[in-house]
């Protein structure tokens, strides 16, 4: 058994509740952190651990937050990112819906860190019967004194609040995000000036994502060297994975980073290997913006070396034969699948969310689904795989935010590395959905 | 600042964009823009006409180079050199800029009759490709009365 | 400004003039704009207009966008330009129950496709169609987070995951005899049908 730090305690009857949070050790890290260390020590337990952002960039945590303008008489905002709805992952979730208190006590002690009086945790709006749980947990952190004024009798005060979303893929950007909670629509920001400069009401703000904020406190708890000794090189820690897909046991597992691709899929503690004894045709490792791997890449790099569940070894061979860990989302595709028709999913997701705002991504994002769809419809040619090579050419890196990007990789791997199956629907005319069968029937008699 | 837009160095003063030290070397290195308007404070950046290619930064800059970036709202940074017309790269991401931006437009610029006396159809003629590559019905829009007649 | 036309939707003097808070509500809005500091309460518009959507008959009319704006002190315009952004917001009527049904890669690897065929025969209606009986309105969705245990649609507050056809029509059947709105709001969603 993998170390566990961030979900240990989710089977634990009535954990939502601080009382039994409170038995099983919680709320440690703000009683040591305000009785015993200055706010500049616990940013420095957070860089020696080597935290990199959990929401997909994977950015050193301790080095966003020493970025952080602390101008005189300035408010400063700490605003956690729980817009979760990158295709395939759905850690957050279920990290706020069983263990609220979790979330709660790391954002005391990173405010306390970063010298914010206020945060607020930005929850998308279709969660919002877990914006309900996390309220509920908030209400009960100020009965008891958690939040507030004077917390432990110290100096320090602070609130916490609740937003809930509208429904928009793109204010998981952070700078959308800020847009968002300022009563805006979410257009992503120009950069500069950073959130760290100018966030929410144009006040130094950090923004992080929900899970990378819960393992602060588990840093805070152990010290940042203790936690840099889990997991293999500049991957430190554990992360929770989203598995999903043609797996035998889908869920949310918290992984030391470390581990193999192919233990992850296969093992009984995690995912359990795939259905109905298919074999794995590919695999998204990092949520749907990452490149798709085939099974073969994903479970070995081109050189050979088995791949681990780590930052590195994912992108190992760069986009030519890796990927990334990004958010975490993990789905495992089986034989049966269409890359094509999958990759058309992702690309009328990346249609419908784009915010517009920017020429390559607005335009780009409906073509390239399209073109996708005319494959489907069996009307495509060869010449339309050059095509979308070539439109997502020009909208990777040519926009305001990483939409653009995120739109375009997973059209660029699915052509790079499943570039005969566009292929063959363009020289046969027709598109007979392989992976089509009825599967809820099948289901429902399995 | 000192700035190198292809390969010409200019000193400019601080708060400088880089279209603006563009413009002041000559309109032979300016990119074209569209969205920008140099009285509007908060114009530009949006239509991504005026990308450039940043080759090299400034030590006090830590994000990785090089980068395309949104030339008339970035400003420019002690020792930056910018790469316009000379490089491939930026000139065939411009043609891309060009074609969404006219993808959905209801008319092809050659057959339009405002022949000179358009913006959009003299960006067309000077950085976009001669057809168009969009096969599908162009995008329309519901007619919205954003005010009863008097 | 308040003869504005918003989309489709007619501005109606009279309806806006009938369109307050309940008491609840408003105690509700209260609190959301007690978040944020004096000067910025325009922040509060998106909850805000999550407890106005389900006050109002599920979806937002020129009147109650007008109502919203009065509230937060600001423009119509800014009101609306936020719900029509957001897919949440609907800017006209929809049924007392929205089954919203998440249809990206992990949802559509495990069957969604035919949970939405099922619904449009069993309901006879098609996606962004409403029953004649103005009871359920089907739409899609992009990904709802529910990627583990997929497929899944939404309904209002609530979750309904791992579907079969028989959960279908169990959750079809306990909304139509309840026969109440749901909205995003909901205290009494239920994620265990």
């Amino acid at each position: 058994m993998g170390k566990k730090l961030l979900i240990h305690n989710d089977k634990v009857p009535n954990i939502h509740t601080l009382a039994v949070y409170r038995a099983n050790g919680g709320y440690a890290s703000v009683e040591k952190a305000l009785k015993t260390m200055q706010p500049d020590q616990v940013t420095d337990e957070v860089k020696k651990s080597g935290l990199r952002g959990r929401g997909g960039a994977g950015f050193p945590t301790g080095m966003k937050w020493s970025f952080l303008a602390k101008p005189e008489s300035v408010p400063r905002y700490l605003v956690c990112n729980a817009d979760e709805s990158e295709p395939g992952t759905f850690k957050d979730r279920y990290l706020m819906e069983k263990i609220p208190h979790a979330l709660i006590e790391g954002m005391i002690t990173s405010s306390y860190a970063l010298g914010a009086k206020t945060s607020y945790i930005y929850i998308r709006g279709e969660y919002f019967y877990v914006a309900r749980i996390v309220e509920a947990a908030i209400a009960e952190a100020y009965a008891a004194g958690w939040l507030g004024k004077n917390i432990l009798g110290t100096d320090f005060s602070h609130d916490c609040y609740v937003q809930v979303g509208g429904g928009a893929y793109i204010c998981g950007e952070e700078t959308a995000l800020l847009e968002s909670l300022e009563g805006k629509r979410g257009n992503p920001r120009i950069k500069p000036p950073f959130p760290a400069v100018a966030g929410l009401w144009g006040c130094p703000t950090v923004v992080n994502n929900v899970e990378t904020i819960a393992a602060v406190v588990p840093i805070v708890n152990m010290g940042g060297e203790e936690y840099a000794k889990i997991g293999v090189g500049k991957s430190t820690g554990t992360k929770l994975i989203s598995a999903s897909g043609h797996i035998n046991k889908p869920g949310v597992y918290e992984i030391e980073l470390g581990i193999t691709v192919e233990d992850f899929i296969y093992s009984d503690e995690y995912c359990g290997g795939i259905r109905n004894g298919k074999k794995l045709k590919a695999v998204v490792a990092g949520g749907s913006s990452v490149p798709i791997l085939p099974a073969a890449l994903a479970l070995t790099t081109a050189k050979g070396e088995p791949r681990l569940m780590t930052y590195e070894s994912l992108s190992d061979g760069g986009f030519a034969t890796g990927t990334m860990l990004g958010s975490g989302g993990f789905i495992a595709m089986d034989e049966d699948t269409s890359i094509v028709k999958n990759l058309f999913t992702f690309s009328r997701f990346y249609h419908h969310e784009s915010c517009g705002q920017c020429s390559p991504c607005r335009e780009g994002t409906g073509w390239m689904e399209k073109i996708l769809q005319k494959f489907l419809n069996g009307t495509a040619n060869e010449s339309d795989v050059d095509l979308l090579w070539d439109i997502q050419s020009k909208i990777e890196g040519k926009t305001i935010c990483p939409l653009g990007e995120a739109a375009a990789w997973p059209v660029a791997a699915a052509i790079r590395h499943f570039k005969h199956e566009f292929i063959e629907i363009a020289q046969k005319k027709k598109f007979v959905d392989i992976s089509h069968y009825d599967r809820l029937n099948k289901l429902v008699k399995a | 600042m000192k700035v190198t837009i292809d390969g010409i160095e200019i000193d400019v003063p601080k708060g400088t964009t880089i279209l603006q030290a563009a413009r002041m070397i000559g309109p032979e290195v300016a990119p074209p823009t569209m969205c920008y308007h140099s009285k509007l404070k908060t114009s530009g950046g949006y239509c991504r006409t005026c990308i450039v290619k940043v080759t090299q930064g400034s030590a006090a800059n830590p994000t990785p180079m090089p980068k395309p970036v949104a030339s008339c709202r970035t400003e420019v940074m002690e020792g930056m050199v910018v790469e316009n017309t000379i490089n491939a790269d930026v000139l065939e991401a411009r043609k891309g800029v060009v074609e969404f931006l006219l993808m959905n437009h209801p008319l092809d610029c050659p057959v339009c009759d405002q022949a000179g006396e358009c913006d959009l159809q003299n960006l067309g003629y000077g950085h976009g490709a001669a057809t168009t590559r969009y096969e599908f019905p162009r995008r329309e829009f519901e007619r919205v009365v954003a005010a009863p007649c008097p | 400004m308040s003869s504005q036309v918003h989309g489709a939707q007619k501005f109606d003097q009279a309806k806006r003039a009938e369109t307050v808070f309940s008491e609840d509500a408003m105690k509700t809005v209260q609190t959301i704009i007690s978040h944020y500091p004096p000067e910025k309460i325009k922040s509060a518009l998106l909850p805000v207009l999550h407890v106005a959507q389900a006050e109002f008959g599920g979806w937002l009319s020129p009147e109650t966008m007008d109502y919203v704006a009065s509230i937060l002190k600001i423009r119509p315009v800014e009101v609306f330009e936020v719900a029509s952004f957001y897919t949440m917001y609907n800017l006209k009527p929809m049924g007392k129950c929205v089954l919203e049904v998440c249809q990206t890669s992990s949802c559509w690897l495990n069957g969604a496709e035919d949970i939405v065929k099922y619904i449009e025969k069993k309901l006879n209606i098609k996606v962004g169609e409403t029953t004649k009986d103005g009871m359920f309105s089907l739409k899609v969705a992009e990904c709802l987070g529910s990627c583990g245990t997929a497929p899944m649609l939404q309904c209002g507050a609530s979750y309904h995951e791992n579907l079969t056809y028989e959960k279908v029509d169990a959750i079809l059947e306990t909304y139509k005899t309840e026969g109440k709105l749901r909205s995003y709001t909901d205290l009494d969603y239920k994620n265990t049908l």
